[in-house]
């Protein structure tokens, strides 16, 4: 370890011990789930301090709704859906894309929203339905796509939009009332876009400490004390410590983009139901690519295996091994909820990197 | 899926980039990073350059990804989303 994870871990370790009770300190942001684990930070906090992994997979946290929707977009003739990998997996009502896909239906795996409309392109015969998920880090992808089509007439190409905004998800977790969290971990790069400052209201108004950091082992030590010492002084600041990549106004061009395609919609989240203009949908001059509307799919609700607790997890009330099914029929191989689907599911992490986990799971 | 990864922009070209990755070269959008020029490292992310970013912080970026993923180029290359140049050919993918 050097010196620096040192001092951090040392800093953290004694003002964790000074505030005397458990602190618990959430991050929305798969990639801090994945890299807490993967660098062994999780391992080099203080025993008070819990690192809560809050809603900040995109997979876990699409509707299951959705799933079905793309599910039945998938069975229609001549469509081809293109999908980032993980959600080829995910469970919906009936199966998964990649059952359908085992059936017969046309499923694509693409790792860009271009990709997508390179296939409209390639296959103009056919209907190339793009599943538009993440947060904010990969919205701009799908619009800038939107518009490339939009600009090139390129009509055989449309959007199932299923993004979602990360503070309204943080504000309505607040709002809620029964998960205490001391303070958040903002996501990196979900910020690059957003920029720090848009943090303002979770500080402001809940009265929480946020600070934005980086994936490295130093960066989120780093933020983590950060935390704590705003939490032992009683405070409640935006603070960034990812800088270099992180301004306070985040990306212009990007948020531009974004203004100019979508409109803010109340949006539905995985076991979380609707929350307040969390998400998109298409701004009236590209609705022509919205394929709901193109396809006349009616948007059902979600009916969760009521023995999956993923929605206990991804607000922070459990942890994975609290769930009876976890690893217990619900594996990465055979998942049965969305946070054993994507490498950065809270459950999948867990399962990864915390098997030997001999805690009954629920949190005090 | 929300991991964005540096690369060094080789060469320009209207909206597009080739960026050069773990000794791969990509092809990627930068409309997301007006103004970005050759040799710049840029976070690219679902195939699109979202920031730039400096080189030592690229750098260190790199060690660190190195050591994490151990190797695993084909995870990272699976998280940026770019166009392989080589992959370009095969698979007649038009430019978008």
């Amino acid at each position: 370890m050097n010196a620096d994870l040192m001092t951090w871990r040392d800093e953290l370790a004694l003002r964790c011990e000074r505030i005397g009770r458990e602190v618990r300190i959430m991050e929305v942001c798969g990639t801090h789930t994945v890299a807490a684990f993967r660098s062994g930070i999780r391992s080099m906090l203080p025993d008070n301090l819990r690192l809560i992994s809050g809603p900040g997979c995109p997979v876990c946290v699409t509707a299951q709704r959705h799933i079905d929707a793309a599910i039945e977009l998938a069975t229609l003739p001549n469509v081809i859906v293109a999908t980032y990998g993980d959600m080829v997996r995910v469970p919906g009502q009936s199966g998964s894309l990649e059952r359908q896909r085992a059936n017969g239906a046309d499923v694509r795996v693409v790792t860009s929203a271009s990709r997508a409309l390179s296939l409209a392109r390639k296959y103009p015969d056919s209907e190339i339905v793009f599943l538009g998920v993440g947060f904010e880090t990969t919205a701009p992808a799908t619009a800038v796509t939107i518009m490339d089509a939009h600009r090139s007439g390129i009509r055989n190409f449309s959007v199932l939009i299923s993004h979602k905004l990360v503070i309204p998800a943080m504000s309505a977790l607040l709002s809620h009332g029964d998960v205490p969290i001391d303070g958040f971990l903002c996501p990196g790069h979900v910020s690059v876009i957003i920029g720090s400052e848009a943090y303002g209201p979770i500080a402001s108004r809940f009265g929480k400490p946020c600070v934005v950091g980086g994936f490295e082992p130093e960066q989120m030590l780093k933020a983590l004390v950060f935390l704590v010492r705003q939490i032992e002084r009683g405070e409640a600041r935006i603070e960034n410590v990812y800088p270099a990549v992180v301004s306070g106004s985040g990306n212009a061009a990007a948020m531009e983009i974004l203004q100019e395609v979508f409109v803010s919609a109340d949006t539905p989240w995985r076991s979380l139901g609707v929350i307040p203009s969390s998400g998109f949908e298409l701004a009236p001059a590209y609705r022509d690519f919205d394929a709901l509307r193109r396809f006349n799919i009616a948007v059902g609700d979600d009916v969760d295996n009521p023995a999956c607790r993923c929605g206990d997890v991804i607000l922070g009330r459990i942890e994975p091994p609290a769930c009876e099914l976890f690893d217990n029929g619900c594996t990465p191989l055979s998942p049965i909820g969305p946070c054993m689907v994507s490498s950065e599911g809270t459950c999948a992490a867990w399962h990864k990197y915390h098997k030997r986990a001999t805690a009954t799971g629920a949190l005090s | 899926m929300c991991l964005a990864i540096p690369a060094k922009v080789v060469t320009l070209e209207d909206r597009e980039a080739v960026v050069e990755l773990g000794g791969n070269r990509l092809c990627i959008n930068i409309v997301l990073t007006p103004g970005v020029k050759v040799n710049q490292w840029v976070l690219v992310h679902a195939g699109f350059a979202i920031a730039t970013i400096e080189e030592s912080d690229a750098l260190e970026t790199w060690a660190y990804l190195r050591a994490c993923y151990d190797g695993d180029m084909q995870g990272l290359e699976g998280e940026i989303g770019g166009r392989r140049m080589n992959a370009e050919v095969s698979e007649g993918v038009a430019a978008t």
